[in-house]
């Protein structure tokens, strides 16, 4: 499941997985699309940005943490502040990275499980 | 403000020209009348002379109530009382003339003496409440030090007043102590106030009604004296100290009343401008000459006379002497005080500048910061949108030209990515969190992430060393300045690290063997926006000295062979 509020960013990021035998099996662009989508399909990754319009990923970390419905979490965000980064550490983050990412990082990410 | 500026300082040179004749057609008149004795001096000069100075000062006075609200020389209060006590002076000259001259009668002692006993009290009233203003800055040394100057005038002026009126009447001898003790009552918070009004340039007023305050206070001494032994006559030099304080203060009135005027027109322009005007700069050494000239002058006069009269010669002598010595103390401090003033506000103007222009330095910086960090945010996604498209053409293609143009889409992507995060870097402020590292350690990390040409060399020593640093922080500035390098170098070449330490600080230098930074420009290679690379900020060495700075470090840059010195203090807090 990838969940960014740039539309064309997870569109392309689908595309990319795609081209590396990685399924996409939902697309969502806020916190609350984040739940919904685990909540359904149980995935293996989340690629999960923080800054979001309404729910944010804050907002999501802190209710599939309660459902444990994904297995791992992969954090993208543009930008990471000291007291994100504190709130972050109470949730079991797989990985953190920094936006732009190179994409080939993401993949060696999810296949290095 | 400059056609104020100049009507102001052409005013201060008339007014000091007035003074200064004022005061030496006083002198001339007095020794004229000494050396050749004028017909009808006191009734054509004295007489007029201690009538209209004394009653255009109290005049002057209050007109300068009624313009108090634009004068900040000095609070209407305190002007209030200073007026009164001009008021009784002037009350107390005319008492005394009335006395002499018309009812023929010995003035001492008189209601005359009842005012001029007074006026000294409105005077420390008045000086109380402007030492009030500035209450927390008197030490106690200042005070002990005006307190023991002023026994040390008080002491023999007791004892010479005391012994020589001996004969007198008890009354008399009581009301003649009663005026040093209250000048030397006074005397305390004068010194004081003159101490503090020189030392910080508080009020040229301040300074020359005080100068008056000492000239009477050593005019009412002298005259004392004088009338104790009887040798007081009228036309006497002591009076040119009288009628010089007097002209002193009515000028002083007439400045500040004159500065209401320009304060209201110019309002506060005058404070943007940090020079010093020229009533400031000589102001001080003016009134300190012509004070020394007067009493200098009239105690040769006076020594002159006692000598041509041999009345108790003994005594004047030693009095004038006592006289000159204090006014040679007291200048000697003025004048000290006042070149140590100078350089202090010298110094401070020049910080001051400083100050000022780092902060507007500061501002534009913080300014065109939160725009830099908005936008080089909202670039990273689609930065990320255009990194990804890429990598999915490259994967997908198998066309070479597009291969190679995939290529250069990535290099401008990196280049991008370095910028946004200089400029973030630069912004970002963050507390420090030190911890104890192994340079090695975060050298390696930092290369770990580094695109490093082939036949570039790096050299790291085989020892390690541990500093205490923030590994986030340091790792940006090692990235930088070995980013700096790489980029410098081109493609060949070598980069060596070096690690040193002395007892207080850890150093690393950076060495590379690329050509020598240029005379000009090593000193502002640090400042923020300076570059000499098409494609840099300007911020990537700035932000290594914020941090390194904060780190309580340096970092320098020096030439043959090129390095990058950075020094850490081996304890930071």
């Amino acid at each position: 499941v990838i969940v960014d509020d740039e539309v064309d960013y997870t569109e392309i990021l689908k595309d990319y997985c795609e081209l590396n035998d990685i399924e996409v099996v939902g697309i969502g662009h806020n916190g609350k699309d984040a739940v919904d989508l685990c909540e359904v399909h149980s995935p293996d990754f989340l690629l999960l940005d923080l800054s979001m319009p309404e729910f944010d990923g804050f907002y999501a970390l802190e209710n599939i943490n309660k459902t444990k419905s994904v297995n791992k979490i992969i954090i993208l965000t543009g930008l990471l502040t000291e007291e994100s980064t504190k709130n972050l550490i109470q949730y079991n983050i797989f990985s953190t990275l920094l936006k732009p990412v190179d994409p080939e990082e993401i993949i060696k990410k999810i296949q290095s499980l | 403000m400059s056609k104020n500026t100049m009507k102001c300082n052409r005013f201060t040179l008339f007014w000091a020209i007035g003074l200064g004749l004022n005061l030496t057609l006083i002198i001339g008149l007095y020794f004229t009348n000494i050396s050749i004795e004028i017909e009808y001096f006191s009734d054509i000069i004295s007489l007029p002379l201690f009538t209209i100075i004394p009653g255009v000062l109290v005049l002057l006075g209050i007109w300068a109530i009624t313009k108090s609200e634009n004068i900040n020389d000095i609070s209407k209060k305190s002007l209030i009382f200073l007026v009164i006590a001009f008021g009784c002076w002037f009350a107390a000259e005319q008492t005394w003339n009335l006395y002499e001259h018309v009812l023929d009668i010995d003035p001492y002692p008189s209601i005359a003496d009842v005012f001029y006993l007074a006026a000294p009290i409105f005077m420390l009233y008045a000086l109380i409440l402007f030492l009030k203003s500035f209450k927390h800055q008197i030490s106690k040394k200042n005070m002990v030090f005006a307190s023991i100057i002023s026994i040390i005038v008080l002491i023999p002026t007791v004892i010479v007043t005391y012994t020589s009126g001996v004969e007198d009447e008890p009354f008399e001898i009581f009301v003649a102590l009663l005026y040093p003790i209250i000048g030397a009552i006074t005397l305390v918070p004068t010194i004081i106030a003159i101490s503090h009004t020189i030392l910080n340039k508080k009020s040229f007023f301040w300074i020359g009604i005080l100068m008056g305050l000492i000239v009477l206070f050593i005019a009412d001494t002298t005259f004392l004296f004088l009338v104790i032994n009887d040798t007081y006559f009228d036309g006497h030099p002591v009076d040119i100290l009288f009628i010089s304080s007097y002209t002193i203060w009515t000028f002083m009135i007439y400045y500040i009343i004159n500065n209401a005027r320009y304060q209201k027109e110019s309002e506060r322009k005058k404070d943007e401008k940090y020079g010093v005007s020229f009533s400031e700069k000589y102001g001080v050494i003016a009134t300190i000459i012509i004070i020394n000239v007067i009493v200098g002058a009239s105690i040769f006069g006076m020594n002159y006379f006692a000598e041509s009269n041999l009345s108790d010669k003994n005594s004047t002598s030693y009095f004038s002497w006592m006289l000159i010595m204090i006014v040679v103390i007291f200048s000697s401090i003025i004048v000290l005080l006042n070149s140590k003033l100078n350089r202090v506000l010298q110094k401070r103007t020049k910080t001051l500048e400083k100050t000022t222009e780092n902060l507007v330095k500061a501002e534009r910086f913080s300014a065109i910061g939160t725009l830099a960090s908005r936008l080089a945010h909202d670039l990273r996604n689609p930065l990320g949108i255009i990194m990804t498209s890429n990598s999915i053409i490259k994967k997908k293609t198998t066309d070479e030209q597009i291969v190679k143009n995939t290529e250069y889409i990535s290099r401008s992507i990196d280049r991008m990515e370095h910028q946004i995060n200089n400029v973030l870097d630069f912004v970002r402020v963050k507390p420090l969190k030190i911890e104890k590292m192994s340079v090695q350690e975060l050298i390696n990390d930092c290369l770990d992430g580094m695109k490093i040409p082939k036949d570039i060399v790096i050299k790291k020593p085989e020892k390690d060393m541990k500093i205490n640093c923030d590994k986030e922080q340091f790792l940006i500035v090692m990235y930088n300045v070995i980013f700096n390098a790489i980029q410098k170098l081109v493609d060949k070449g070598s980069i060596t690290i070096i690690f040193e330490s002395n007892n207080h600080e850890n150093i690393i230098k950076i060495q590379d063997s690329g050509e020598a930074i240029p005379k000009n420009i090593i000193e502002k290679i640090f400042e923020p926006l300076f570059t000499t690379k098409h494609q840099g900020t300007g911020l990537g060495l700035a932000s290594c000295k914020q941090i390194i700075e904060e780190h309580n470090g340096t970092i320098h840059a020096e030439n043959n062979p090129t390095s990058f010195i950075i020094k850490i203090p081996k304890e930071v807090n």
